[in-house]
């Protein structure tokens, strides 16, 4: 007989926020914020007090005066998410990863690990003993339930729907909470009075396919419960970005080429010691005064190096930096990540890409060994003035996205 | 302003100067088309910065004027015109009145002074060339131009005029076609430019009949062509091209001949089971044969046989099916010749008889297997 499916969800409460108190008893009672300029996290005390992530800490402070606001430090927080999806992984092979959340397939596990419930307990203690952090879990048949029965869970808490009860349950939860309804579908689906999943159903697929296309028929089986997504080990992440805002907003071109250079060959950095290559490249932008734009454009092929990828960037950047505006952040993102293909050999340059490719290994032996800020490269020379560094880097303003 | 024309002539018209007006844009008045009427023509202009199209339309003149018209729309709506006369009317400012048959329409524009100025070309030479040569030598190289932004000495085509030869050459880095004629051509010395496939595209098909001869005017910026009534004004791009002569091959030994439209049905049936992204196929070169393979996990696999003639060491290249498949499309002839060396070395492919006064080949890298 094949065993039930049975999917869990493991989301860590406030994670930077707990992080930040569980290493500091001192600030344990009072409201916490991490990040810099805007919100990246902030505890469920400052939640009460009308506090949200991506708000503006200025505004924070003057809501909650007594705040304490923290610039967070990235690699603190993997080291303690790595841990918590190692206990992940006692449990089952399959996990999916993400920042601050992970899926478990407990399907078969059963006879091993006992019921669901029993595991999401164990795993919920082991979580608090191991790092002091509490995490919330959400049990059901697929993904989708299960990261929605936690979300209804939260903070600190065990959700789960029965076989079956998929549907009765997700019905009277409101139409914004289901995955795939974002703010502009939301604003449609207000327009016709639905306001909840249930509300949903009433529609016929065909009514659903007119409004919203090919993702008409996703909304059509997931309003009703339905999703069939399979857990994967994802070793190879969908995207790799970098971004971070200035120190102090700047028009200065020297500056945003040297941080958006320095910020993409991190990036490729990342995606060559994952032993893959990236196809694409987006380059992103904030305005000083509000607003931004970003642009996604693919290379002809994937590459491990950094030349091509900055090539586009600095192209990208100069089709859309085209207000006469100082910049407040500027980031890369690099998508279409794989494993290496056949490559395909150059005309002209065979030769340079052979010696990109002997510098970026030797680069990558030196940093390896005295870090990564022991070498400053090209136009991030142009940063060392400008900015502190340690032997992570260089010390960014936004750090708890210095990944 | 106001004139009346014909649909027939009109439709003509907007086929020329279409091509140019881009898609989208951030300076609006380059989707419109610049009407200039005077007392004994109609002109009509579309630009896009780079590449301007002049051409005249025939009709009757009531009263001068200029206007510019959202390109498109106004091809739509001679498109569907239900009579063939067509009564153009300035109304005002900028709304133009379309009246055709039963049908009346206001059309707004944007004044003539926001249009881009035509270029004026300080003419330093002349030429005139056949059409159909100009039309022939496009067609077989600009397939092989890059869509890579940032390689932009790469987005045109190489120009080179010399008294007794004239070349077209292009590359995208990763293969290249090159077509060279010999002839007497009315030029002193060397002439070199680099110019928009889009704009050479357009002078080739302002001819109808290919002995038609394209009047050619050069300056430092500009590219001009003018054939029947019509004028292509092209900004010349900036090099430099690269130095191609230094990676054509000159030992490639290896020569394999073999049936051309055979190769080619075979290299599209295998990339059916080739990488999305890479379109590999690997090329086993063996004694009077070829076998093609792929290989993709999740998709399948697949091998064909063609027959050639072939008699040095057997090897196995790796090529991108896309642009061997392309190569093979453009080159005349039952029989194509491979010129092979080694399987990280460019291949040369070539018609094994060349057309009179023609010498065509196109390079292609192949790809390096990942380790």
């Amino acid at each position: 007989m094949k065993p039930e499916r049975w999917i869990l969800h493991v989301d860590f409460d406030a994670f930077f926020a707990s992080v930040e108190k569980a290493r500091n008893p001192a600030i344990r009672d009072r409201p916490v914020a991490v990040g810099n300029g805007v919100i990246a996290s902030c505890c469920y005390e400052a939640r009460r007090r009308g506090l949200h992530n991506a708000m503006p800490l200025s505004r924070a402070r003057r809501i909650c005066p007594e705040l304490v606001v923290l610039d967070g430090s990235y690699p603190t927080y993997r080291a303690v998410a790595a841990k918590i999806f190692d206990l992940c992984r006692e449990i089952s092979p399959n996990v999916e990863t993400f920042l601050d959340e992970a899926y478990v397939e407990l399907t078969g596990t059963e006879r091993l690990h006992g019921t669901p419930v029993e595991v999401g307990r164990r795993l919920r203690a082991a979580v608090r003993a191991s790092t002091g952090l509490t995490v919330t879990v959400g049990i059901g048949a697929s993904r989708m339930i299960a990261k929605m029965v936690g979300k209804s869970a939260k903070p600190n808490g065990l959700g789960l729907v029965r076989r079956g009860a998929e549907a009765a349950f997700i019905g009277a939860l409101p139409i914004r909470d289901l995955p795939g309804v974002g703010y502009r579908y939301g604003t449609l689906l207000d327009r016709l009075q639905i306001r909840t999943i249930a509300g949903l159903r009433a529609l016929p697929v065909e009514a659903l396919a007119k409004l919203f296309g090919a993702h008409g028929e996703i909304l059509y089986r997931r309003c009703r419960g339905e999703d069939t997504v399979v857990v994967e080990e994802r070793e190879i992440p969908r995207s790799v970005s970098r971004e971070t805002s200035f120190h102090a907003e700047t028009t200065d071109r020297r500056e945003i080429e040297g941080m958006l250079f320095y910020l993409s060959e991190r990036a490729v950095w990342t995606v060559r010691k994952l032993g893959l290559e990236a196809r694409t490249v987006t380059v992103r932008i904030r305005y000083a005064g509000g607003g931004g734009e970003s642009l996604r454009r693919s290379l002809p092929f994937p590459t491990d190096l950094h030349p091509p990828v900055l090539r586009r960037a600095l192209r990208s950047l100069d089709e859309i930096d085209t207000r006469r505006e100082a910049l407040h952040l500027v980031g890369v993102a690099l998508t279409g990540i794989a494993l290496p293909k056949a490559r395909q050999i150059d005309l002209y340059d065979e030769e340079g890409a052979r010696r990109a490719e002997g510098i970026a290994h030797a680069l990558d032996r030196v940093r390896e060994r005295f870090g990564y800020s022991s070498v400053v490269v090209g136009k991030s020379l142009d940063l060392v003035e400008k900015l502190e560094r340690n032997e992570n880097g260089f010390v960014l303003r936004t750090p708890s996205l210095t990944k | 302003m106001e004139f009346k024309t014909q649909k027939g002539d009109l439709s003509r018209t907007l086929d020329l100067v279409l091509n140019i007006v881009p898609p989208k844009t951030t300076l609006p008045v380059l989707s419109n088309l610049l009407l200039d009427v005077k007392t004994d023509s109609i002109c009509v202009v579309s630009t896009d910065l780079d590449t301007t199209v002049t051409t005249t339309l025939k009709g009757e003149v009531i009263r001068e004027g200029m206007i510019t018209l959202p390109a498109r729309r106004l091809n739509e709506i001679i498109h569907h015109a239900g009579d063939d006369e067509i009564h153009f009317s300035l109304e005002d400012e900028t709304v133009v009145r379309i009246v055709c048959g039963s049908t009346d329409c206001r059309l707004p524009g944007i004044l003539e002074e926001e249009f881009p100025k035509i270029p004026s070309i300080q003419t330093k030479e002349r030429l005139q060339l056949p059409a159909g040569m100009l039309r022939r030598m496009v067609a077989k190289t600009a397939f092989a131009v890059s869509k890579d932004e940032t390689r932009p000495a790469l987005n045109g085509i190489f120009w080179r005029i010399e008294p007794r030869r004239m070349e077209m050459v292009c590359t995208d880095g990763y293969r290249l076609a090159r077509m060279e004629r010999t002839g007497e051509f009315p030029v002193k010395g060397k002439k070199e430019f680099l110019v928009s496939p889009k704009a050479l595209n357009q002078m080739a098909h302002l001819a109808e009949d290919s002995d038609e001869m394209v009047d050619i005017r050069v300056d430092n910026n500009y590219l001009v062509f003018s054939c029947a009534g019509t004028v292509v004004y092209s900004r010349l791009l900036e090099g430099p091209f690269p130095r191609y002569e230094q990676v054509i091959p000159k030992d490639n030994r290896k020569e394999l001949i073999t049936r051309r439209d055979r190769l080619m049905q075979s290299c599209r049936r295998v990339a059916i089971f080739s990488d999305s992204l890479t379109h590999q196929v690997q090329l086993s070169v063996k004694k009077n044969e070829l076998v093609l393979k792929s290989n993709t996990p999740d998709v399948g696999e697949a091998t064909d046989r063609v027959e050639a003639e072939y008699s040095e060491d057997e090897m196995d290249i790796g090529y991108n099916a896309t642009y061997l498949a392309d190569i093979l499309k453009h080159i005349d002839g039952d029989m194509a010749k491979f010129r092979l060396d080694s399987p990280i070395k460019a291949g040369i492919i070539e018609p094994v008889e060349q057309e009179k006064d023609e010498n065509y080949f196109c390079l292609l890298m192949p790809l390096r297997l990942a380790e």
